[in-house]
């Protein structure tokens, strides 16, 4: 987890057009390597999750800190990777007003204004929908690869 | 002669009852006409002749004309139609004087329909009273369209005459047309008590116009009975209110059709400049309090993104309502997290295999048509359109390749033994994935 963070600092170099998708893959696949490198092979479900925080990370950072989605995601990685603590993020909709759930799905979305989330729900969904992408070419690749 | 609105006539067209007399006076008409040289007394008795047939405005007068004619003229001839007029006639009509028969006759013969009331009404009050009664006996409707040409005549007060004066063009020449007849007449009758009184009323009359007729009304409502006093209140409120809500209507229509262009242009110079979100000018109808105009633009702004949202978000086309749309994007959020953890989980699964084909995933990643930037898109086939963003791009992915170290030996071989066909742009590319 520090690894990643200290090797990724490259900033995102086109802001106004939103997440590259070469930046966003060529981090991911660089901390996943990284990833694959650091943790044991037994704990898989560690692995797991840290390839997700890998995940979340690349996207934060190709999306740059001038998104506050992006900055919450990278304070929350950094302080669960002080704390060690995995917070769950499954939430519902019904538990109160649409809005609210909005909030709590996008990260940093507590402290916005309604206008600001709407905008930062589609950036957050932008670069979601890509690393999404991403992994199943992965995926796809290393499962269709193998045996 | 146009004295009479249409209305009038119109309203009376249809009456069977008047046709009655239309044919049982058209001779009596006719008779005396040759007595009276009043030019106007062609026409009605043209009309009378001709019955209800006629649509112009003498039909109506001589229609309403003939039954308080028949009254006055032939007591014994009167028509069955007019009942309770008939009675009252009667009954008015023997406190009469033999004075005011004859006046009333030769008024009557002078002949425009439109003079008939005014002048029936103040040499006796048995016509007033029995075209009172018979208005009453209609229903509001044609009261408003009867009374028209009369009421002007009728009304007593001079707020009435000042209504009437604003109300249309129509009724004052009515009026005037009346005081003219009304003059002629008085002038060609001779010495009858009545008849003075007539004439000083006719001299009334030639003094001035409208309020002449209003002044005239006074002592013929002291004459006549309440029942025609209210019927002419009636008729006059009527008649005021209508020819009010004519104007109102007109004036609300023509206001109507020339403010809804102007509002339509208004508006959309309203929506133009409200580009700039400092400068913002209330639509037409809306309120300019500082607040809501700044709601307004909030909400603008809500509406915007939410558009934006649509459009990025799968199947959210079809949803109409913010609810609903709602819904949707957190429904997709979620998936799209769950996503992301279950390809996690997946990659945490694979075996770390050495020999990834980062090339093929790179190219079909960049390739695939996504939400991501067209720029992205656009350094993976680079070969048909130059990306502007594409030299920075590469620019970077060489200046994180600096960084890197620790490249497993094996990954390096196995992608550069795939290099062969890659462009020249994603060689350095090449080598940060050989991270595998």
């Amino acid at each position: 987890m520090d690894s990643k963070s200290s090797a990724c600092s490259s900033p995102n170099p086109n802001p106004t057009l939103g997440p590259s998708k070469l930046m966003l893959a060529f981090r991911f696949l660089r901390a996943l390597s990284l990833v694959r490198r650091t943790t044991p092979a037994s704990s898989r479900t560690c692995r797991g999750r840290r390839i997700e925080r890998a995940a979340y990370a690349s996207m934060a950072y190709s999306a740059g800190a001038s998104r506050a989605w992006s900055r919450a995601v990278l304070r929350r990685l950094h302080h669960r990777a002080r704390r060690r603590a995995v917070a769950p993020r499954r939430l519902s909709t019904t538990a109160g007003n649409r809005a609210e759930a909005l909030r709590r799905l996008v990260p940093g979305g507590a402290g916005m204004d309604y206008c600001t989330l709407l905008e930062e729900t589609a950036d957050y969904i932008k670069c979601l929908s890509m690393q999404v992408e991403l992994m199943q070419g992965i995926v796809d690749s290393a499962s269709s690869y193998g045996p | 002669m146009d004295m009479h609105g249409k209305d009038g006539c119109n309203s009376l067209k249809n009456e069977d009852n008047l046709e009655y007399n239309h044919s049982g006076n058209s001779s009596d008409w006719q008779q005396c006409n040759p007595s009276i040289g009043c030019s106007d007394s062609g026409n009605p008795s043209a009309t009378v002749s001709q019955g209800n047939q006629i649509g112009s405005t003498p039909c109506s007068s001589i229609s309403m004309a003939d039954p308080f004619s028949a009254g006055l003229w032939n007591l014994s001839t009167e028509s069955t139609s007019l009942d309770l007029c008939k009675d009252k006639l009667q009954g008015s009509s023997n406190q009469i004087t033999g004075n005011s028969m004859p006046i009333g006759g030769t008024l009557l013969q002078t002949g425009s329909g439109v003079l008939h009331p005014s002048l029936s009404h103040f040499p006796s009050d048995s016509a007033f009273i029995e075209r009172a009664a018979r208005f009453s006996c209609f229903d509001g409707s044609d009261l408003g369209g009867l009374m028209n040409p009369y009421s002007a005549a009728q009304s007593q007060s001079p707020h009435s005459s000042a209504s009437r004066e604003s109300s249309g063009a129509q009724i004052q020449k009515n009026e005037i047309n009346m005081m003219e007849a009304v003059r002629g007449a008085s002038l060609s009758t001779t010495d009858h008590g009545s008849k003075e009184k007539d004439n000083s009323h006719a001299a009334g009359n030639s003094s001035s116009t409208l309020p002449a007729a209003m002044k005239r009304k006074r002592p013929s409502e002291d004459m006549a009975l309440d029942q025609a006093k209210v019927a002419s209140q009636i008729s006059g409120e009527m008649d005021d209110d209508n020819m009010e809500l004519e104007k109102k209507a007109e004036q609300n229509s023509s206001t109507a059709a020339t403010s809804t262009p102007r509002g339509k242009q208004v508006k959309d110079g309203n929506e133009s400049s409200k580009e700039d979100f400092i400068h913002i000018r209330a639509r037409r109808g809306q309120a300019t309090n500082s607040h809501s105009l700044a709601e307004r633009v909030r909400r603008e702004k809500i509406n915007e993104r939410m558009k934006l949202l649509q459009d990025l978000v799968p199947g959210c086309s079809k949803v109409t309502g913010k609810a609903l749309m709602l819904d949707e994007i957190i429904n997709y959020v979620q998936s799209l997290q769950q996503q992301v953890e279950f390809l996690s989980m997946k990659l945490a699964a694979i075996n770390p295999r050495l020999d990834i084909d980062v090339e093929a995933v790179l190219s079909k990643y960049l390739l695939q048509t996504c939400t991501g930037p067209s720029a992205a898109m656009g350094s993976s086939s680079g070969i048909v359109r130059p990306p502007p963003l594409h030299p920075s791009q590469q620019g970077l992915a060489q200046a994180g390749l600096s960084g890197m170290v620790n490249l497993p030996d094996l990954f390096r071989r196995s992608i550069n033994a795939q290099m062969t066909a890659s462009q020249g742009y994603k060689e350095p590319k090449m080598q940060v994935y050989s991270l595998f």
